[in-house]
């Protein structure tokens, strides 16, 4: 082990001091403050480097003596092959634990040294730190088991690529907590200990296996590498045929007439360019050649996106933290999600500010915001607790707070922009100074004049407005490539209705594509979408739409299934001939027919990159002669 | 007998549509060095890769020290030294460190033995691989594989790209190194001379086939080539025992295999029979891989005395 660990000290000692460096560098690009003590929710720039720098580490340690071109020279030593696996798992978990120590100590040290906030103690943050770093190990065993795979280089990068791309994306979706987005660290580091579990036991696995492009695929092979390599395919296969197809269908739902309403009646009409008027169509989505210049929608009219591909995130953890910060001029005044608030002074110093003389903390959720902003004088902060319904005027010179009384009947909601479209100036209100912030209540919004919480604005009833806006335009029996708009009149306009579906060229050509794409799928994926229900416009279901077509699902459209079916027959029909004309063996043609016609175009994809020819198989080479000058061995000879 | 050390048994090997081994058998018996021999793209890296299980065969079976090559285990790796054409070791580390690692890596790796060695190669422990010349690290690589105390030596053309002299001193410092140790040697060489200097036996790989598998001594004694010039009206011989007949200005070059005393009265009765005489290995190789030589060799029939099989 430690001579095996010794040839590898170049990429030992490279990464170890390089990761290390930047990803010390990353964190003190930042400030103390921002590290240690209210740090930002989340670390990007960690993250990031976290798990570029794994996925690095172990390409090069799988890949190192490829590299060198000293595979040969390591193969025949009189090691076994899984004591280099081990040897490999253990630089990269040298390097792994070295940066897991040296990351925080480093960064402490660094700050310590130049940063005039820093103080001893604030140790909280640490654990947060490291838990930023983990992805490193999942990357870097993912790494090693791509490299560790018997394929040219080209496909180990596409297979890593797609197994992190979907593993990271996974765990992201398992780690974050719904509504708040708010990471649950038990739920990130197991799900990346499993990855990092999943990969080591991948490249112990496939160790032993060599790449031959002179040889088939080996039954050894074909279970160990072949079965998960598909698996992956399938996955990526679908993932790019959704994409394919959404593309499709949100051109097609572009190219759809919108419904406008002139002067009471809804009609459909489309715009050839933004600014211009509308032009009117009939039921077919032909042109009638009229104009409606005055024209106006009363909704967006359509349905959502129709196919959503948002599942593919790849994110750093995000917790705690601080929810707001403002700058006074003076410093910053900061406060995390726990209620504390901490004054951050230009001058140097960080100040833990309490609520009030009680020393008490801020209730959670308490946010931080400007309520004055004059040009030439330093911004007026203030805390607002929406828990305690209170606002706290922060003085920087004391670095103390006001508390500020609300008018009783209201709750206050947030800091609020000014050009909101849902406040109106109150007719006996004063207008807003230049500068000055609204403060938002549940009734009105308000500005602090001497100290004081003056009403200025009312809300409007945006809520009611907004549900007789989509009240009058509603969309039903939406399908993906279609739907039905139900538009009620108003001022004794006629009540409008219209089937969205593919009626021109151009919309039936899309409409196919989109189709086409879907029966490219794998059947087997493609009939249980049948039976699941129809997951179209649901967010919830979003994640799922790249594995089960929504063309499909809740039994629309079965021809599709059937189209896919069959396409999988022909696929299966033209892999067994292929591998048949190639020599291959029984159980090869078996495993790869029942595999396309249980994944399609995707399996016989698979087949086309795995299989190649068994020249030797089907071509008998001469028969050699012996040669014409031959010497026995004689007992003299062998015992020589 | 004891049992061979190496066993080609059938070996063929594809690369793409080309068959580059071609049932390929031999053996190497304990002790023996043996020379494989062959022009460019002849197989003899692939038969070595094979036999190092670097590559599989597509039909035959590979026996090193009587298990297969494809599954050698630590044991089988740990009793077998390598000398590849390419001399790779890690140029990232420095002679002392190679010697380390050899020794962390082989369980019979003698020390003392290979520091003795690299001192009368005029090696250092301290020198960096990469800094080396091509010959030194030729020596090093030597030195290394010898130093393991292998009971089969392979060697792949070790002399590759190297002058004259250090040919001739790596040559020397592997003949000194093995000198009474028993070790087996398998190695392949462009150099016919350097390996009449070592080999006890040797293999002309041809064709994917070996065209000549015989120890030096059964060359020298059973070959015999010499310039016949035929009076007017005599043709060429041919026969089982010509093993080649090539036209020269005023006759022809003969190479005979076993030739009997009544071929030999025969040519001398229809011409002049002239220097005969033994051929040198590159003469035989010649004969064998050159010109019509192979042609000649595959129509015939395999009768030898003491070699059929």
């Amino acid at each position: 082990m430690k001579a095996l660990l010794t040839k590898d000290r170049p990429w030992l000692a490279m990464f170890l001091t390089g990761g290390a460096v930047s990803m010390i560098a990353a964190t003190c690009c930042h400030s103390f403050a921002d590290e240690f003590v209210v740090p930002r929710r989340d670390r990007q720039a960690l993250f990031h480097l976290a798990w570029s720098l794994g996925l690095a580490l172990g390409v090069v340690a799988g890949c190192f003596d490829e590299l060198l071109g000293t595979r040969e020279y390591l193969t025949q030593r009189a090691v076994r092959s899984g004591d280099l696996v081990r040897a490999r798992l253990a630089g990269c978990g040298l390097v792994l634990a070295s940066w897991f120590v040296l990351v925080p100590v480093g960064a402490y040290s660094v700050f310590w040294c130049f940063d005039p906030d820093w103080e001893m103690g604030h140790w909280q943050q640490v654990p947060e730190l490291l838990g930023t770093m983990v992805p490193a190990v999942s990357a870097c065993a993912l790494g090693l088991a791509a490299a560790a795979l018997p394929l040219h280089w080209f496909g180990r990068l596409c297979v890593l690529a797609v197994v992190f791309g979907l593993s990271f994306s996974a765990v992201f979706w398992l780690e974050r907590e719904r509504p708040s987005m708010d990471t649950s660290w038990p739920a990130f580091v197991s799900g990346h200990a499993a990855l990092a579990a999943v990969g080591v036991f991948w490249a112990w696995l496939v160790r032993d296996l060599q790449r031959d492009l002179d040889r088939p695929v080996p039954a050894l092979a074909r279970r160990r590498v072949v079965v998960p390599v598909l698996a992956l395919l399938t996955c990526c296969g679908c993932f790019g045929l959704t994409a394919f197809a959404a593309n499709a269908v949100a051109r097609l739902r572009n190219t759809y007439p919108r419904v406008v309403e002139d002067r009471g009646t809804m009609v459909l009409a489309t715009r050839p360019e933004w600014g211009q008027p509308w032009e009117v169509v009939d039921a077919q989505h032909q042109p009638t050649g009229q104009r409606l210049p005055e024209a106006k929608q009363p909704g967006d009219g359509r349905p959502g996106r129709g196919l959503s591909l948002d599942f593919v995130r790849i994110e750093a953890p995000r917790s705690g933290g601080y929810v707001s910060a403002a700058g006074t001029g003076e410093g910053r005044l900061r406060v995390g999600s726990d209620g504390a608030a901490w004054w951050q002074s230009y001058t140097g110093g960080l100040r833990r500010l309490a609520r009030s003389a009680d020393a008490t903390d801020f209730a959670p959720g308490t946010k931080v915001g400007v309520l004055e902003r004059r040009q030439g004088e330093p911004p007026v902060a203030a805390l607002l607790e929406p828990a305690g319904n209170g606002v706290f005027l922060f003085d920087s010179s004391t670095a103390s707070f006001q508390w500020l009384p609300v008018p009783e009947g209201d709750r206050l909601l947030s800091f609020a922009h000014n050009g909101r479209d849902n406040l109106e100036l109150l007719p006996d209100g004063s207008a807003l100074a230049p500068g000055e912030r609204l403060l938002e209540g549940e009734q009105f919004g308000y500005v602090v004049r001497d100290a004081k919480l003056l009403p200025v604005v009312r809300r409007k009833a945006r809520a009611a407005s907004d549900a007789e806006a989509s009240a009058r335009v509603r969309v039903v029996d939406a399908d993906v490539l279609g739907f039905t708009l139900v538009g009620d009149g108003r001022e004794g306009g006629p009540a409008f209705t219209h089937r969205f579906e593919p009626r021109t060229f151009k919309e039936r050509s899309l409409a196919a594509l989109a189709m086409a794409f879907s029966a490219l799928r794998p059947p087997l994926l493609q009939t249980v979408a049948t039976g699941l229900p129809e997951p179209l416009e649901q967010r919830a279901h979003a994640k799922r739409q790249w594995l089960c077509d929504p063309l499909v699902a809740g039994g629309r459209r079965w021809w599709l299934v059937g189209a896919a079916w069959l396409l999988a027959a022909v696929s299966a029909r033209w892999v067994r001939r292929r591998l048949r004309r190639f020599g291959a063996g029984a159980d090869a043609v078996r495993f790869w027919t029942i595999a396309t016609v249980l994944l399609g175009p995707v399996g016989a994809y698979a087949c086309f990159l795995c299989e190649l020819p068994r020249r030797h198989a089907r071509r008998t080479a001469a028969p050699a002669a012996a040669p014409r000058l031959f010497t026995a061995p004689t007992e003299k000879e062998s015992v020589a | 007998m004891s049992s061979p050390v190496v066993t080609f048994a059938g070996v063929t090997r594809w690369f793409g549509p080309q068959v580059v081994l071609r049932g390929l058998s031999f053996q190497v018996q304990p002790g023996q060095v043996y020379a494989l021999l062959g022009r460019n793209g002849a197989g003899k890296t692939t038969a070595l890769r094979i036999l190092l299980g670097f590559l599989s065969p597509h039909a035959g079976r590979v026996a090193v020290f009587g298990a297969d090559s494809q599954a050698l285990g630590v044991a089988e790796r740990a009793r077998l030294g390598w000398v590849g054409e390419e001399h790779r070791l890690y140029r990232t580390m420095m002679v002392g460190d190679a010697v380390a690692f050899e020794a962390g890596t082989r369980p019979g790796f003698r020390r003392a033995f290979a520091e003795r060695a690299l001192q009368r190669c005029g090696l250092r422990t301290g020198q960096w691989i990469a800094r080396l010349s091509r010959g030194q690290r030729a020596q090093l690589c030597v030195v290394l594989a010898v130093a393991g105390n292998p009971e089969l030596l392979v060697c792949d053309d070790p002399a590759l790209g190297l002058d004259v002299v250090m040919r001739r001193e790596l040559l020397d410092a592997l003949i000194d190194l093995l000198a009474d140790t028993g070790c087996a040697v398998l190695f392949s060489s462009h150099f016919l001379t350097d390996v009449e200097r070592i080999a006890d036996r040797v293999g002309i790989l041809h064709e994917g086939t070996l065209a000549v598998d015989a120890t030096l001594d059964d060359v020298k004694r059973r070959v015999l080539r010499c310039l016949w010039a035929p009076r007017a009206g005599a043709e060429a011989p041919t026969g089982p025992n010509v093993l080649r007949a090539a036209a020269r200005r005023g006759g022809h070059e003969l190479t005979l295999l076993d030739a009997p005393q009544q071929l030999l009265a025969t040519l001398r009765a229809t011409g002049d029979l002239l220097a005969a005489a033994p051929p040198t290995l590159e003469e035989l190789f010649l004969d064998v891989t050159g010109g019509q030589g192979p042609g000649l060799l595959r129509d015939m029939e395999p009768a030898v005395a003491g070699g059929e099989r």
